[in-house]
């Protein structure tokens, strides 16, 4: 994927650390904003018959490494080529990778109930429901 | 190779944080900078990482360095 092997005199671009609002625009530049949420939620929808989608780590306000997944989505019927496309351009606007798992009802119904390691931490730790028609 | 997706709901929607900086290529392009602080890029890895156009990414990059706040140098 990332091939540059072309790239040997070609300008290296980065940020200057003096910049004078430099830790003012960070935050202001890393929040996602309440409009984004909402189009990042309409095309999770748009995915298939999504029951839950959850949102971890980099896609917090505060973001922070997560252990899990970053998007967590419960769900049948999920178109992969939109859902590939939709990942593609979410990494393209949160500028980094983002951790993805998805599961189908049945699945998740099973781990939820086990208390299943992943489940657990997911729910015990920072993260916020984009979409709940699961009632939990 | 490069992708982009103008259709979709999601990439075309406005918000603030975006009509503040003027447009939202610019703001994907901080992002990904902000995120990966350490690191340095290129114009073919940033044109890929934001999946817009070299020239559009190019254009972006000139105003951000006339700012200050962006810099670049020749890597050897």
């Amino acid at each position: 994927m990332r091939k540059n092997k072309k790239s040997n005199n070609s300008s290296k671009y980065f940020l200057n650390p003096n910049y004078e609002f430099y830790n003012e625009l960070k935050n202001l530049i890393l929040k996602l904003s309440s409009s984004e949420r909402n189009s990042i939620i309409a095309s999770i929808n748009h995915l298939g018959r999504v029951r839950l989608a959850i949102a971890s780590g980099v896609l917090l306000n505060d973001p922070s490494p997560s252990e899990t997944a970053d998007l967590f989505i419960v769900g049948d019927d999920i178109d992969r080529r939109r859902l590939s496309r939709f990942l593609k351009s979410l990494e393209a606007s949160v500028g980094v990778e983002v951790k993805f798992v998805l599961m189908d009802k049945e699945e998740f119904r099973y781990r939820y109930g086990m208390f299943d390691r992943f489940i657990r931490l997911l729910f015990d730790g920072p993260h916020e429901k984009l979409i709940n028609k699961l009632g939990i | 190779m490069y992708i982009l997706i103008v259709t979709d709901s999601f990439t075309v929607s406005k918000n603030s944080v975006e009509q503040l900086f003027g447009s939202r290529l610019r703001v994907k392009i901080l992002r990904l900078l902000f995120r990966n602080e350490i690191d340095f890029f290129d114009l073919d890895q940033l044109s890929e990482r934001v999946q817009e156009s070299k020239d559009a990414v190019k254009k972006e990059l000139a105003e951000l360095m006339a700012m200050g706040l962006v810099r670049s140098k020749k890597h050897f």
